[in-house]
């Protein structure tokens, strides 16, 4: 009995000795600005004074002075749901199709993965105007068809989806985790149900999409944390516009903090923003426990 | 008859994945074609291939401005990624290991601070972490970059690894302490190998997320000497005059390589899965 | 007994002590932060008054100069700072440039962590947000190294002074005008030396839209507090049309009244709805970047409105044969017809600095030195300070429309407009009401009426 209650606690302990690089980086690259930057959501800011406290005003302002703030909300729901499902559903269908081993394979998944590497570059800006423009590339292209152009970037009823699918067009990386993904799931399982006779789809519904739950777990929450912080497309190709149609949450927080100086104000966006994503996706971990199959038998 | 049957599917993977393909890639092409135009050509028309290449952009955008060429951009960038990359690997696999395959108290709140710490935006902790590099000294340096990563501070990596953990086996590692294995030696011998499609999408994700980080860079790094690719970049684009903008999509062309070619020849990583025979053994 | 209770005791309390022992050791890192921050300040007061001490011209003193702009203006004052080391040996001057995003912001996150530059090249608007930070610069006044006679008494102390401290030398002068593609006008037969209103701006503009419905006579972007449809267009007409800002900066107040608001809303809906103006979602994508609009470069524009320092890219996109100027367009029978004039940029010395009487030896040198003028030539636009003015003139360096547009400025200049007026959020809001009047989700009475309305709230905030 004394044994096994000696290795458990020794055990334990070693555990805390793996996660400490981490418990240190917490504390001091996290938490501390963290806690500095609630602190200043209580208070008037402005960089370049010094922090004068005003208790709770800068959340009552953001509810009741502040009509940018629930349209910047809205806009970022609306991206949200818009090119969250479309990416991840794009990323796992073509990382379906390159799982295969077909001549040529590692030259196709590059080209996928590239639109990715770009990132926020500087060269993203000049890339979506050209297309998208109401004389770019795409109005080109279905004009030849005699389709009508659409205002792409210019209508504010649309321009919000266009910018999704720049986020979509760099479904680069979730594409990765699903291939890694696809890569564990055990040969024999795809061999025993083709020996009992089962179409793809249904080995794809059956076998695939269970064996990778973890990893599309992880991919959906991740698409989710960083379209609600989303921040380059509407910052240097719409600026926000047109009628703040693209005007995102970040943009807004951006906005707050570095162009008109109030730390204090932005920091309390900050936190509203940080609240609803923790909202978001503790809905989503409860909804998923029921869905996700671990291997190491969900003891957790 | 099977036998068309598959080739005909290849073909046809083959025929989409390159239509597709072109469509997706057709940005960059567009883009390489545009470093060779004058700016007239890249803003006014919709035309593919230059009409009056120019052909030096290359050069010219390489030697930059000032004393300072892009061979120099590029070393700083490769000083400041290649630390930040290893670190963020081997401390996001440590802590990964620790929260996967371990039971202490107070695991879930950690745990739960861990992701939760996913969430913050980075606009607002900015300000407190550059008066924080600035009491230590770190700015102009790229210390603020390598430290964070020694100490696991990305918490996607961690929460990605943990994911692949979970879905290896506790048998692995119980066999192995049978075998007496301590716990180092089941994570380096038996887990770690088992996970490289994990460790090698982590260290390309931050190396590509590193390379392109803007705002970070600009607020942490002074001297034009120091500067990193990302901010080289834009160090030439101003509302008031024009840019060689067929310059600067030269070099943003040039910028894209290192993590391509690194992509590319890190699949082999992921091609190689773990096959049946390996878990049997 | 004790252990088991903590163990056994409900998660919510096992979730307290995590966090309180957490909290406590985040306040223990601050509290040591806070200390550290003491003794700080003090050795920075000690260490300025032992450099200043110490300080001759010929002790090897290393300085740091940031600026913002393009490749042809990081090359010119590099070459500026040889010159200046080549003179003076000992002094070693480190560039740190880089293009106009993020340089405000880092300047900033640089003040309050005191790691600012020596010489900052600065924008005037920037000064409602270092007001209260105007310690951190020289007097200008003060320094002996500074030569004030260089420059207009009113350019000092309508652009370069804050609370009647000097803390900044101009560092050029910006007109304001119209960039016309002459290709263009050529085509609709529109002649160049035409004078414009808005009124026959947007009469004309329908005549050449209805033509060709995909020509438009004027383009401009929505913009920001530098520039848009804000300033440019409704802020200029009302200013044309009253003969005073809008903004009344003495007691914080609107100077227009509802009803001229309304025409000014207006004037900026028949822009737009006749058909003179490219529909503006379309023209915002080249917030900026209008010289990069195609249909600038294809001659579908007739012109647009920007400072005379912009000429060089209009006139680069189009080629010189294409490219001509005018004065900007007033108001029917206004008021007046005076015309925005701004130093292009100011420059700064921290007087935090270790080597004060060198950083400002080294500003002094590179606006008056008739030298460094020809090396940096009007890459900061027309120089304000006369001597680098009379050098470049003289030389035939100054580009003749830039100079067009510089004459026809300094005819008539407007007085400065109140920095409020160019504040960031109250510019966010003008252009938000202009953009929902362009669009039709208001019309210009409703706007005059949320103009009376939110920015007067917003100024009141402000103060």
């Amino acid at each position: 009995m004394k044994i096994k209650k000696g290795k458990k606690s020794r055990r334990e302990n070693v555990g805390y000795l793996y996660i400490l690089p981490w418990i240190f980086g917490f504390l001091v690259f996290q938490l501390y600005p963290l806690v500095s930057s609630l602190y200043y959501s209580f208070t008037d800011f402005s960089i370049t004074n010094i922090p004068v406290f005003i208790g709770l005003k800068n959340y009552i302002d953001m509810f009741t002075k502040d009509p940018l703030f629930y349209k910047s909300l809205m806009n970022t729901l609306k991206y949200v749901l818009m090119s969250v499902p479309l990416k991840i559903i794009t990323a796992l269908l073509v990382a379906v199709i390159l799982n295969q081993k077909i001549k040529g394979i590692n030259f196709y998944r590059t080209i996928y993965y590239i639109p990715s590497i770009f990132g926020g570059s500087v060269a993203i800006a000049i890339l979506w105007r050209f297309l998208f423009m109401d004389s770019g590339l795409v109005n080109r292209c279905l004009a030849i068809f005699k389709i009508p152009g659409v205002q792409w970037l210019s209508n504010p009823k649309v321009a919000l989806f266009t910018l999704s699918l720049l986020s979509v067009w760099q479904f680069g990386s979730s594409m990765v985790l699903f291939l890694a993904a696809l890569k564990q799931v055990p040969e024999d399982l795809y061999e025993a149900a083709r020996i009992d006779g089962g179409s793809w789809i249904r080995i794809f519904f059956s076998i695939t999409i269970p064996m990778i739950t973890p990893v599309l777990f992880f991919n959906i929450l991740m698409q989710l944390v960083n379209a609600f912080q989303d921040f380059t497309g509407a910052f240097v190709i719409t600026n926000g516009g047109p009628l703040n149609s693209t005007y995102l949450f970040a943009l807004k927080l951006y906005d707050e903090a570095f162009s008109y100086y109030k730390m204090g104000y932005a920091s309390a966006l900050s936190w509203v923003l940080f609240i609803m994503i923790i909202a978001f996706t503790a809905v989503f971990f409860k909804f998923s426990d029921t869905l996700t199959y671990y291997e190491d038998g969900g003891d957790y | 008859m099977k036998q068309n049957k598959l080739v005909l599917r290849e073909w046809m993977t083959h025929i989409i994945m390159i239509l597709l393909g072109t469509i997706m890639l057709y940005p960059l092409i567009w883009m390489f074609f545009s470093s060779f135009k004058t700016n007239q050509e890249i803003f006014g028309g919709v035309n593919l291939l230059p009409k009056e290449p120019v052909w030096d952009t290359y050069i010219k955008g390489w030697r930059g401005t000032g004393q300072i060429t892009y061979l120099t951009f590029y070393k700083n960038t490769f000083l400041l990624i290649v630390p930040t990359v290893l670190f963020t690997v081997i401390s996001s696999a440590l802590v990964a290991y620790g929260f996967a395959r371990f039971k202490f108290r107070f695991k879930k709140i950690l745990f739960m601070l861990m992701i939760s710490t996913l969430m913050l935006p980075n606009a607002v902790l900015i300000i407190p972490r550059y008066l924080l590099y600035n009491k230590f000294g770190w700015l102009n340096t790229y210390l603020p970059f390598i430290v964070p990563a020694l100490c696991a501070c990305y918490p996607f990596f961690i929460y990605m690894i943990i994911q692949f953990f979970r879905g290896l086996p506790k048998d692995f590692d119980e066999a192995a302490t049978i075998d007496g294995c301590n716990t180092f030696q089941v994570f380096a011998k038996i887990l770690i190998p088992l996970c490289k499609p994990a460790l090698f999408s982590a260290a390309i994700f931050q190396f590509i997320w590193t390379w392109n980080d803007f705002f970070n860079s600009l607020i942490y790094i002074n001297s034009v000497k120091k500067f990193p690719i990302v901010l080289a970049l834009r160090m030439s684009l101003d509302a008031t005059s024009a840019s060689n903008w067929n310059q600067v999509l030269a070099m943003s062309v040039v910028s894209l390589l290192p993590g391509t070619i690194l992509f590319f020849s890190a699949q082999k990583y992921f091609v190689e899965g773990i096959t049946s025979a390996g878990v049997k053994g | 007994m004790k252990k088991r209770l903590i163990k056994q005791a409900p998660r919510p309390v096992q979730l307290i002590f995590a966090i309180l022992i957490t909290v406590m050791l985040a306040i223990a890192l601050a509290g040591c932060g806070k200390s550290a921050n003491v003794p700080d300040t003090d050795t920075a007061e000690t260490t300025a008054a032992a450099a200043s001490a110490a300080e001759s011209l010929d002790a090897p003193v290393t300085l740091r100069f940031a600026w913002w702009g393009s490749d042809a203006r990081h090359e010119a004052t590099l070459k500026a700072i040889e010159k200046y080391t080549e003179l003076h040996p000992n002094v070693t001057i480190e560039g740190e440039y880089q293009g106009y995003d993020g340089y405000q912001q880092k300047l900033m996150t640089q003040i309050v962590g005191k790691t600012e530059p020596d010489l900052m090249q600065l924008d005037y608007i920037w000064y409602p947000d270092l007001a209260e930070q105007s310690d951190i610069f020289v007097n200008m006044g003060e320094n002996d190294k500074i030569d004030l006679s260089a420059y207009s008494k009113s350019v000092l102390q309508d652009y370069c002074s804050i609370d009647g401290k000097v803390i900044s030398l101009p560092m050029g002068t910006n007109g304001f005008g119209i960039m016309i593609n002459k290709a263009f006008f050529d085509k609709h037969n529109i002649p160049l030396d035409t004078v414009w209103t808005w009124e026959t701006l947007i009469e004309e503009g329908r005549r050449v839209h209805e033509a060709n419905p995909t020509d438009y006579l004027f383009a401009l972007e929505s913009g920001t507090s530098t520039g848009g449809i804000g300033p440019f267009v409704m802020g200029a007409y009302l200013y044309s049309k009253t003969g005073s800002y809008w903004a009344n900066e003495a007691d914080n107040t609107i100077n227009a009244s509802r009803e001229e608001l309304t025409e000014a809303f207006t004037m900026v809906r028949d822009l737009y709805e006749s058909g003179a103006a490219q529909p503006l979602g379309e023209a915002s994508l080249f917030t900026g970047q209008m010289e990069q609009n195609p249909k600038w470069l294809n001659a579908e524009m007739g012109f647009t409105i920007d400072w005379s320092s912009t000429v060089g890219k209009y006139k680069g996109a189009i080629g010189e044969e294409n490219f001509a100027v005018g004065m900007p367009p007033f108001a029917e029978g206004g008021n007046n017809q005076k015309i925005s004039i701004k130093p292009s940029m100011v420059l700064a010395v921290s007087s935090r600095s270790k080597n004060v009487e060198v950083a400002a030896d080294f500003a002094n040198w590179m606006m008056t030195d008739p030298e460094a003028a020809k090396i940096l030539g009007t890459q900061r636009s027309v120089p304000t300070s006369q001597v680098a003015f009379d050098t470049l003139n003289d030389a035939g360096m100054i580009d003749k429309d830039v100079a067009a547009i510089c004459e026809f400025t300094n005819a008539n200049p407007a007085e400065p407009s109140p920095l409020i007026q160019g504040n960031t959020e109250i510019s966010d809001i003008v252009k938000n009401i202009c953009e929902q009047v362009i669009f039709g989700e208001l019309t210009p009475e409703a706007a005059a009426d949320k103009f009376l309305n939110d920015v007067q709230a917003k100024m009141n905030t402000l103060k």
